[in-house]
């Protein structure tokens, strides 16, 4: 009973952090039609930005406001510099952002050498609670404290807002919510970035777990794909059912049948785009 | 107006891309021109420099040893003044992008266009055998470093293996768990892959031998991020035998240590929890033993020069065993070129590197005649050093063995 407890813990602060990765995703998917291949070496970075400056002022939380910001201007030169002149070009958008994940993971080789970190936990969090004969580490829960409010705060801006209504309109049809009046592209731009921090605070919060190396992009992104197509795109609920389902059964997975675990998750995978091509919670689109 | 837009996308990218090449170290020249006219006179061999070919991973999963790769084979050949027995020593290095089809490819363009004289490297275990099976075809000396299969020597006479087998590293660490750790079960947690298992297999052989039992394996597929699940399926033991990348192994050991978990944790190969991971483990990984070639902290005369000189040089966290390799090869291959008083013709140099003896930096290193090398194990246990860092110190030694797990 213990082993399944711990193991049901462990695939829910996976999934925090899956869920981190890729509600950002999913949103500049959904809501941008932008494919960002780069999503998985922006959380790199993020991890390597916040790590830095936890380091040198000593406070987790700079570190993990210094990732979203730092994330954010990011995101911000690269909707502005290339990709809102790439709407709906999939083709063009694939090729940039793989072209960034190069970029990306060289800058950071090329600033912070070629080592792996693992960035350290708050003092607060840095224990573990026994369960039962095991210990579960505390950050953990933090892990899955932060994934909860986040999806709140996100399913409050989409479910609760104007600006949450504008964003739904616009993903069901772009242009007759520019016709009356919402400032699409402006909107597009702020869901983009707001995306992107997100994924560079999850890289942040994610490194005193699963560290942070340049080679790192690749499996993040992949990662990151396969929770999104699960859950579906564009919506928060979807990137969070998507999140739980793999970091869980992902887990179990590898604890109870450890010979397949390399490719349970890509079963899964291939299980739900047979039975809902659009993902679990994702809208046919027109 | 799309127009302008490519146009400045284009101009920006290449202005980026240039910026970024001229940055970064770049090993690849360009392929040179083809062989002149059989009628056009040869230059006098003394006049043709020597030309080391090395292997490199400074992209891809392995770039965490590159740079001190890199820096090593350029000390290396600084110290002899980029010349030996009368020529001029030429080094050129290749990054394999630990890919094994980048591998071979590279190595095709510095046997075919580049023809050099040696081939040293590569480091990762895939890419050694894919680069092995195409030079075991060729006439050119390949020399390997860490440790590979032992059936990469049957590719070819010209293939060396001075840093042994996995098999055979493995085998010491398996010994010591149970002889001297006193333990009697083991669990075995490696990276799934090729040489994942080679690195644990031995082990694993000599603990049964010897009366242990391995009451888990726990495979880990490459990549992973959350061990979790299988630290918990991880039953109680008297010790954790483990081999990961780099990466992976700093992961897997803080993963380990945070679950709360109490089970002796010995590394397979100690250099892939590196100097700086340490630093940052801080003193939670004291007590973890590990197996290597080499550690800084060997007490002798040519080790302490090596480390002064080179950390004054390039730093310390560039001091690393994987990089020293490349320094070990460059001076073995070179000593064999002073043998044959800089006649780098094929036969000639194997023959010459077969009989190589010298002392390095990680001791005694030489060749069996069937080109397995002979050297030091060390066993060393995560200690705070007397400078206050976290690092490996030795505490035994295996001396003067052919790195293979004996038959």
């Amino acid at each position: 009973m213990e082993l399944i407890l711990t193991n049901l813990l462990n695939g829910i602060s996976y999934a925090s952090i899956l869920f981190l990765i890729a509600s950002g995703m999913s949103l500049i998917f959904g809501v941008m039609g932008i494919l960002n291949l780069a999503h998985g070496a922006l959380y790199m970075l993020g991890a390597f930005i916040g790590i830095t400056a936890a380091a040198v002022t000593h406070n987790f939380l700079i570190g993990a406001v210094s990732a979203a910001i730092g994330l954010g201007i990011v995101g911000l030169i690269l909707n502005y510099l290339f990709l809102s002149r790439l709407y709906k070009q999939f083709s063009e958008q694939a090729l940039l952002t793989l072209g960034l994940v190069y970029i990306f993971s060289n800058v950071v080789t090329w600033i912070w050498g070629p080592w792996s970190v693992m960035g350290e936990m708050p003092g607060a969090l840095s224990g573990s609670i026994p369960i039962g004969s095991r210990n579960f580490p505390i950050y953990r829960f933090g892990l899955i404290a932060v994934g909860l409010v986040l999806f709140v705060g996100l399913w409050w801006l989409q479910n609760k807002t104007r600006v949450g209504a504008s964003i739904r309109a616009g993903m069901d049809n772009k242009d007759m919510t520019m016709a009356l009046g919402v400032n699409y592209l402006m909107l597009s731009m702020a869901i983009f970035i707001l995306g992107v921090a997100m994924g560079g605070m999850a890289g942040f919060l994610g490194a005193p777990i699963v560290g942070a190396d340049p080679a790192m992009s690749m499996g993040i992104l992949l990662m990151a794909m396969i929770v999104v197509v699960v859950g579906g795109l564009g919506n928060v609920q979807g990137a969070l059912i998507g999140s739980l389902i793999i970091g869980v059964f992902d887990t179990f997975g590898k604890a109870y049948f450890m010979d397949f675990a390399m490719f349970l998750v890509y079963l899964i995978f291939i299980i739900v785009l047979m039975v809902r091509p659009n993902g679990l919670l994702g809208k046919k689109r027109i | 107006m799309k127009r302008n837009y490519l146009i400045i996308l284009a101009i920006l990218t290449t202005i980026i891309f240039v910026v970024v090449s001229c940055a970064s170290p770049s090993p690849t020249p360009a392929p040179k021109p083809a062989a002149p006219p059989a009628t056009a006179p040869t230059a006098p061999a003394a006049e043709t420099p020597i030309k080391i070919g090395a292997l490199i991973s400074l992209t891809g999963a392995g770039q965490i040893v590159g740079p001190s790769q890199k820096a090593n084979l350029e000390y290396a050949l600084e110290q002899i003044g980029s010349q030996v027995a009368g020529r001029k020593v030429q080094l050129i290095m290749e990054d394999d992008a630990t890919d094994p089809a980048t591998g071979i490819d590279k190595a095709k363009k510095l046997v075919q266009f580049d023809k050099v004289d040696v081939i040293l490297g590569p480091i990762h275990g895939a890419v050694g055998a894919g680069v092995a099976n195409y030079m075991g075809s060729t006439t050119t000396p390949l020399v390997l470093w860490r440790e590979k299969p032992i059936d990469v020597l049957k590719l070819g006479k010209n293939i060396f293996l001075p840093f042994g087998t996995e098999d055979g590293l493995s085998y010491y660490v398996g010994l010591y768990a149970y002889d001297k750790l006193g333990s009697k079960t083991a669990i075995v947690v490696y990276e799934d892959f090729l040489a994942g298992v080679n690195m644990t297999q031995g082990a694993a052989k000599i603990f049964e031998k010897k009366g242990g039992t391995i009451t888990q394996k726990v495979p880990v597929p490459p990549n992973t991020m959350d061990f979790s699940p299988f630290l918990s399926s991880m039953k109680q033991a008297d010790c954790v035998i483990y081999w990961f990348t780099p990466p992976l192994a700093q992961r897997f050991t803080a993963q380990y240590i945070a679950s709360g978990m109490k089970m002796p944790l010995v590394l397979v190969l100690a250099p892939q929890l590196t100097s700086k991971g340490l630093a940052e483990m801080g003193e939670k990984a004291v007590g973890i033993v590990g197996a290597s070639h080499y550690s800084y902290l060997i007490d002798t005369a040519i080790n302490k020069a090596y480390v002064d000189s080179f950390t004054k040089k390039y730093g310390f966290n560039l001091l690393m065993e994987q990089g020293l390799d490349c320094y070990i090869t460059f001076n073995m291959f070179l000593e064999a070129v002073k043998a044959t008083n800089g006649d780098t013709s094929s036969a000639k140099i194997i023959d010459a590197l077969q009989k190589v003896k010298r002392d390095t930096p990680a001791g005694m290193v030489a060749f069996t005649p069937e080109r397995l090398g002979i050297g030091d194990y060390y066993l060393s246990k995560i200690s705070k050093i007397e400078d206050g860092s976290i690092n490996w110190k030795v505490f035994d030694k295996y001396s003067q063995v052919p790195l293979d797990s004996p038959k």
